[in-house]
Order: C-alpha cells, then structure tokens, then sequence
C-alpha cells in the first residue's frame, strides 16, 4: 500500500511535468485522471476499455493515472493538469468555485437515470413521520464526506430546524450499509443512507421518512486547455458509447448499472451546489 | 468370551464417540468464542456490515455449518444464514454478547455432525470385524490346543472302558462256562464212588469205605463252590427289575426254608412287620438267602441263638439288618468279609463257600446301596444294607 502509493506518486509527478512543458495544441496523447475511489490496480483495469475506445475515436493515446487524494484530483484538473478527468459531483461543484468553468463531457447514466438520490430511513414500525421527528433521536450518518449518508441529509434536516444538538446523538459509521443495519438493529433511530441501500435492505424492516432531490451523477470534464475540436469530438465519443460494440463492458467496467453517458451542463448541478453552499454557511463543512 | 469382546467393543465405541464429541465440542467452542470476539468488536465500532460479511464468509467456507443466525435485542436478524443438507446429527451452539452501552446480540450457530456418526460407522465395523476374525481364531487356538487332546483322551478312555467291558463279559462268561463244564466230570466222581460205596460197600474194609465216603463229601462240597460261583456269576449280569417288594414276607419264607433245611428248630427269631423295599424281587431272596444262611451258620454253636431281621431310618434312608448272637468276627477283617473266596473261620469246622456275601454284596450294589457289618468275636454280628430307591 505504502510502495503502491509512492509509485503513484512518482508516476504522477513525471506526467506532470511532461504535460506543464508540453506546448498548448501539439497533443500527441491524453490524460485521462480518477480520483482514488478504489485501489489503483483496479481502477486502472475499470477503466482501460475506456481509454482504449477514446484511443479508437480520437487517434491519441490515453493514459490513466490515479489522483492520490480527492483534493489533489480536483487541484490536478483544476491546473488543467490532466487532459480528461473522472469526479464525482461535490468534487465538481468545488473544482468549478475554485477554478471557474470546465469544458463538460457527459455525466453517467445509472439504470437510465443521470441523477442520484438518498433517504432517510427509520424502522419500519417506527413512530417518526417526518424529520421534524428526529429531534431527541439517536441518528447514524455514513461518511463525513459523503453526499447521500451526510451531505443532503444533514442539509434537509437543517431546514426542518434539526441540528445535532437537537438530536441525542449521532455518529458516523462509515458506509451506507452499516447505516441500514445500524437502524435495523435498532441501535440508531434513523439515518441517512443512499437509494440503492435502501432498497436493498427495505424488505428487511425499513421505511422512508424523506426522499433527497434528485443529484446529477459523475461527469467527465476536460482540460480548459484542450484543442475544442477534440473536446467535441471526445464528447461525441462519450455521448455514443453506450451504441458501440463495446460499449456494455466499457460502461459497466466503470461502475455496475451505468448504462450511458448523457449530456452535461453546469446547472446540473445547482442544487446540490445549493446544498453545499447553505451547509458551509451553517458551518458544517468549510 | 462373545460377550466380553461385545463389551470390550461397546466400551471402545463409547469412549471414542465422547472423545471425537469432545474434541470437536472444544474446537467449536473455541471457533465460536472467536467469532463471537470479532462480532463483538466490530458491533463496538457499529460496523454492522462487517458482521454481516464475516458471518457469510465463515460460515460458507465451513461445510459443517447448517445454521448461523445472529438476532439483535429488537428481534432482528442481522445475520440468517442457512445451508439445506440432509444430516444425522447436529449440534447447537448459542452465545449472548454484549456490546456499546446496553446493547446485546445472541448468536445461535447449528453445527453438522454427521461426520462423527460415519466415523463411528467405521469403527464400528472395524470393531466388528476385528472381533469376529478374533472369535474365529481363539475358537481356533481352543480347538488346537485344548479340545483336540481332550477329544483324544476321552476316546482313549472310552476305548478302555470298551475292552474292559468286552473283558468283563468274556470273563464271566468264561466263568459261567467252567463251572457248568465242571460239574459233568463231577457229577462222574461223586456219581461213580457212591455207586462203588453201594455195590462194592461189603466187601470194602472200614478204612476204603470212609476214603470213599471222603471223595464223595469233597464232591459235593465242590458242586457247592461251583453253584455259588454260577450265582455269584448270575448276580452280576442278569437283569434286573425293580418292584415293590414285601421283605418281611420275604425274609420269613427264606428263614423258614433254610430253617428246616438244617434242621434248626432252637433258633429264636424275629422278623420287624411291614417292611418294604422298591427292589428287584429274586435278588433280594437271593441277597436273604445268603445272609440268613450266615446267621444260622454261626449260630450253630451258640446256646440258645437268636437271628432278629429288622429296620432303622438313617439319615433319611431305610437301613436293613440281620442280626445274630453267633460267633462274630474281629473287625479287622471287616473289609475281607465281602470279598469272594474269603473265610474268617474256615479251621473252626464252619461249612460253606466264602462266597455267600460276595454275592450279597454284588445284589446290594446292583440296586445302588450299601453293605456292611458290626461285630466282636464271640458276640455275633450285624449285617446292615440299604435298597435305595433310583
């Protein structure tokens, strides 16, 4: 993990400086970046028929380097650093207040939807109705960073006035699922948790109190420096992915359940920016 | 010996399925309180997920595991997990655990342990095995080593005892045979010298006639000795026929006949009433005969003799006797007494054979019972028989 890391490292800083010294059109390959959600073996094997398909469409080489953190990954794009680059929703909402406006490929479609929603659950057989009756509750909440099990949640929860002191207690256990079974087991009143998790564990004793607005999904960005002709044709590229040959294991390798990749545009993500903005404000997160 | 191999074999079973038991009770206990530990810990950090996912993977890499539940306070089922399998035997296996503030969760884990029964399956034929193969070869051994020579000696002894009887039979008839052929050319002596003394008696001074007289006396006293032998011969072979028998009648009619046969009206005697024997019948007169015959024999010299037939009950038993107040004997002779060709007066001018209680003696061991005699000299003798019933 430790030599993983620090070949990362040394790998990424050499892409570095080729691409700061590389003239601004002469583009002789691509650099697509992704943030660390996964091991970097993997991650690089998850996305390879990706690159493989740009290659096929546009003529250039792509090569896939791992961001060793969230932040470096939205420093890294945000200098213009990588040529494409893979983020997650907060993650562009703050690239774009830090660094301005990004040329936009396409946003993932899981299932057909390009948006994503959380809920806030309770046991089945609970009294609680709506957030309101959190207060004086014991809540579970996933990852700190995490938009579905923390983010949104605690978001409507402030707007119905529950604050974490109104509540008895809360905690953070890590994952979504932990937070289902969490509640299930009776240990938590209520807690936050992504749709997917609900639905799975549903049949198991649990019920929604409140449903999360609809997210726009990851997104593919590119370089602002990056030659408009290419990005269109990148675009292109992205937009029909799901019609190639390929295209199924393409998609699928990148996350189960994607099925396309559809338009983007920057109010896409409004709300959620929305969200972010009224949280820093109520100083939940910086 | 099957017995104590089954024994042996039960006891072997039992021990073994309480060790394998055990042994597999203590490794699960301990697999149980290591799972229990993990459980624990991660419920600690609220990472449910992670229980779920250690009890799936342990409990599908273990085959032997049937059921592993894990059931929270509030009655849910953070774990339920099952395997359909067809078994024999199961073993329960059930932890409560604590965690957090005042939070518990029971674990109940169910356990396949059909693989002790077919262990024990083998064994048991093993065992099985082991014991018949054992069974046959001491049954072996036993044959060799102490049946065959057994077999052999009773074989010799029946053999024996074959040639003995042949010996016995051959004997007796050889006696019987003898003493018949003896008395032709005897008949002839004593026949022929009396015809001598009749025809030729006037002629013969005083001295040839008394020689004649001896031959003719040494004759019949020699017939004697034949007649008795044949008895003697008689009582030993013939067959013989229990019944019940009247001896009172008995003994009178014998004392009576041998009574007037020596002419020995002084004689005072008493015969018990009602005495009665499950016996054969011409034996027991033969057996009276012989020992009244005695009695009156020996009272020949007594001043006025007596002979007293009578009975007592000895432990249990009927126990005859003949009693007289004649000569008596020593008892140092008493064992000789019944023993063929043996006379204890034979210089004192008593008559007869030394024969007479060999044979009474032959009649009483016929019929299973006793014989003996008490005397002193001089003040007669008893001869005591029992006639047992079979």
């Amino acid at each position: 993990m430790k030599t993983g890391s620090t070949l990362r490292y040394i790998l990424l800083t050499m892409v570095l400086a080729t691409s700061l010294m590389r003239p601004v059109i002469a583009q002789d390959r691509l650099v697509l970046g992704i943030h660390p959600y996964k091991t970097s073996d993997k991650l690089i094997k998850a996305y390879t028929p990706l690159a493989e398909y740009l290659t096929r469409k546009v003529g250039l080489p792509v090569h896939i380097i791992i961001s060793p953190d969230y932040q470096q990954h939205i420093d890294t794009i945000g200098r213009d650093q990588f040529d494409i680059a893979y983020m997650g929703p907060a993650a562009y909402v703050k690239l774009f207040d830090n660094y301005g406006e990004k040329p936009l490929l396409a946003r993932q479609a899981v299932h057909g939807k390009p948006t994503f929603q959380g809920k806030i659950i309770v046991p089945r057989d609970s009294s609680i109705r709506e957030i309101r009756q959190l207060k004086g509750k014991r809540f579970a909440f996933g990852d700190p960073n995490s938009t579905m099990s923390h983010l949104v949640p605690r978001y409507m929860m402030l707007s119905a006035g529950v604050t974490t002191n109104n509540l008895k207690s809360f905690q953070f256990l890590g994952s979504h699922d932990n937070v289902a079974l969490a509640v299930l087991t009776g240990d938590f009143d209520a807690g936050a948790v992504k749709e997917a998790v609900f639905y799975k564990h549903e049949a198991r004793g649990l019920r929604a109190i409140a449903t999360t607005p609809a997210l726009s999904e990851h997104l593919f960005i590119t370089s602002s420096r990056l030659d408009p002709a290419l990005v269109t044709r990148l675009r292109q590229a992205m937009l029909t992915v799901n019609l190639d040959p390929d295209g199924k294991v393409i998609l699928t390798s990148i996350k189960s359940g994607v099925t396309a990749m559809v338009p983007v545009v920057n109010s896409d993500y409004d709300n959620l920016r929305e969200i972010l903005r009224s949280l820093r404000n109520s100083g939940v997160i910086k | 010996m099957l017995g104590f191999l089954v024994l042996a074999d039960a006891l072997i079973i039992t021990q073994q399925s309480r060790a394998i038991h055990a042994e597999m009770q203590h490794h699960t206990d301990h697999e149980v309180d290591l799972f229990a530990k993990l459980v624990a810990d991660s419920l600690t950090r609220n990472d449910y997920a992670a229980v779920e996912q250690a009890a799936i993977s342990w409990a599908s890499e273990q085959e032997n595991i049937l059921k592993l539940k894990i059931v929270t306070s509030n009655g849910f089922d953070l774990v339920n997990y099952s395997r359909s399998k067809d078994v024999r035997s199961q073993d329960s296996y059930k932890r409560k655990i604590s965690y957090g503030d005042d939070h518990s969760i029971k674990i109940d884990i169910v356990k396949d342990t059909s693989g002790i029964s077919s262990t024990l399956t083998n064994l048991v034929i093993q065992l099985v095995i082991i014991s018949i193969i054992l069974v046959a070869l001491l049954g072996l051994i036993i044959q060799r080593i102490a049946l065959r020579p057994l077999q052999r000696e009773i074989n010799l002894h029946r053999k024996t005892e074959e040639s003995l009887r042949h010996s016995i039979v051959e004997l007796e008839s050889m006696n019987y045979s003898l003493s018949h052929d003896l008395r032709t050319p005897l008949r002839a002596i004593t026949g022929f010298s009396q015809t001598l003394r009749d025809d030729a008696g006037s002629r013969l001074s005083a001295e040839e006639r008394q020689s004649l007289e001896r031959i003719e006396n040494a004759g019949k006293s020699m017939a004697e000795l034949i007649d008795d032998i044949l008895e003697l011969s008689r009582m030993s072979s013939a067959r013989m026929s229990r019944s019940s028998i009247d001896v009172t009648k008995l003994a009178r009619q014998c004392l009576e006949n041998l009574l007037s046969k020596y002419h020995a009206n002084e004689i005072v005697w008493d015969i018990k009433e009602g005495m009665t024997a499950s016996a054969d019948r011409r034996f027991v007169i033969v057996l009276l005969e012989n020992l009244l015959d005695n009695a009156i024999k020996y009272t020949t010299r007594t001043e006025s003799p007596v002979i007293k037939i009578g009975s007592l009950k000895k432990e249990g038993d009927t126990v005859f006797y003949v009693l007289d107040n004649g000569a008596g004997f020593d008892m140092k002779f008493a064992d000789k007494l019944f023993e063929p060709f043996q006379r204890l007066h034979q210089d004192q001018g008593y008559t007869g054979t030394g024969i007479g209680l060999a044979i009474a003696t032959r009649v009483v061991q016929r019929h299973g019972g006793r014989i003996w005699a008490e005397s002193q000299p001089g003040m007669g003798s008893t001869f005591y028989f029992t006639l047992p019933n079979e």
